[in-house]
């Protein structure tokens, strides 16, 4: 395994100064380009006894053994890295499903203080079975009721604004 | 066109704000719910081919028993990621109880509590195939037949919890997994009652990958 020293970009440029002293700026150690960490410098011993002994059957073995478990590690982690996007893009999928593209219509009429809102919302998201009171604290409270017309979920709201007491 | 584009980006935002937003959890609960179906459903058809001795050419049979195993440890970080979304989820209330006792959500009661048992009997299995070492081939292979029936229960389980069935593809993820699962518990029949000789093992060959592996770490 090889390690690329890339902190810099700079391979073999001399850390001694032009006057003999040691540039201290530098933090880290001049080693050029890639070098090996520690512990794959040398082969390991099935692959030592696959290039020396190739006919013997035992190193045949220990080779075979040896690409099944690569194998097995680079499988992992491809599945690994499909699940995790196959979950994410699923997630959008169904949240696509939910809120379709060009189906969602709303119209608002400010002077009976009706909002219907159409869509495919209730399609797969937990639904609400009778109307919903809200109120913001203005006094103004919206009552939420949703009805399945045509395989459409139609949401309807209604305002009732408070009567103003001036005391 | 402009329009149309402009309604397209619409969309994409709603998408991106309902994923972004308080039913992101839900969303992210059913999705890794379709992929956990998958991903149970591929440890199953991996285990019935690794009892079976089953292995592409040039493969070495281990390959399927450490996928088997791999996989299935793969099972418990999205079973862990479907139950935790589904709980912090503020849509249903399901609760931390229902997670572990079959049957005592408030929300799908039915439903939910199929997944639970799924879990409970997914649990026991992944225990003690981590303690196989110590509680015996034989206590192993007895409760590792629960899975047999995890399956079908966690397949009931996303039939009926969620709304999707309505959804083209996710018909064709329950039904590909369906079939995939049927067709390796039949073929796993077939070679039981033709005398299909076990092989010796896959607990041998695992215990063989285990040192593999753990050898492989160590130098790599």
């Amino acid at each position: 395994m090889l390690a690329h020293d890339g902190c810099t970009g700079q391979t073999g440029r001399d850390t001694r100064e032009p006057n003999g002293g040691i540039n201290m700026d530098r933090d880290h150690d001049s080693h050029q380009g890639q070098v090996r960490l520690p512990g794959f410098g040398a082969a390991g011993p099935a692959d030592r006894a696959a290039q020396t002994h190739d006919a013997d059957p035992a190193s045949r073995a220990a080779r075979t053994r040896n690409d099944g478990v690569r194998r097995v590690r680079r499988m992992s982690n491809w599945t690994a890295a499909a699940l995790l996007v196959g979950t994410g893009a699923t997630a959008v999928a169904l949240a696509h499903n939910a809120f379709p593209v060009g189906t969602s219509t709303a119209s608002s009429t400010t002077g009976t203080g009706v909002v219907t809102a159409t869509g495919a919302h209730g399609t797969s998201a937990p639904q609400v079975g009778g109307p919903v009171a809200t109120s913001g604290g203005s006094g103004v409270t919206v009552t939420t009721t949703t009805h399945v017309v045509n395989g459409k979920t139609v949401v309807t709201q209604v305002r009732h604004v408070a009567a103003y007491h001036d005391n | 066109m402009a329009s149309l584009t402009a309604v397209r980006a619409g969309g994409a935002l709603n998408v991106a704000a309902a994923a972004a937003g308080s039913q992101g959890l839900w969303f992210v609960s059913r999705g890794s719910g379709l992929v956990l179906l998958v991903l149970l459903s591929t440890v199953t058809v991996l285990g019935v081919a690794a009892r079976m001795g089953s292995a592409p050419r040039h493969w070495p049979r281990f390959v399927f028993s450490e996928l088997h195993r791999t996989l299935a440890l793969f099972c418990v970080a999205f079973l862990l990621l479907h139950v935790v979304t589904a709980i912090l989820d503020p849509f249903v209330s399901i609760g931390w109880a229902a997670t572990v006792l079959p049957f005592t959500s408030s929300y799908r009661t039915l439903a939910i509590g199929l997944g639970t048992l799924a879990v409970d009997l997914g649990c026991a299995v992944v225990i003690t195939s981590l303690a196989r070492g110590r509680i015996g081939l034989r206590t192993w292979r007895t409760v590792h037949w629960l899975a047999y029936l995890a399956w079908p229960v966690a397949f009931v389980h996303t039939l009926t919890a969620g709304n999707d069935l309505r959804i083209w593809w996710v018909d064709l993820i329950e039904l590909g997994s369906a079939a995939a699962v049927a067709t390796a518990v039949v073929a796993r029949l077939i070679w039981g009652f033709s005398g299909g000789h076990p092989v010796s093992g896959m607990a041998s060959e695992s215990s063989a990958s285990d040192r593999l592996t753990s050898g492989a770490g160590r130098r790599g």
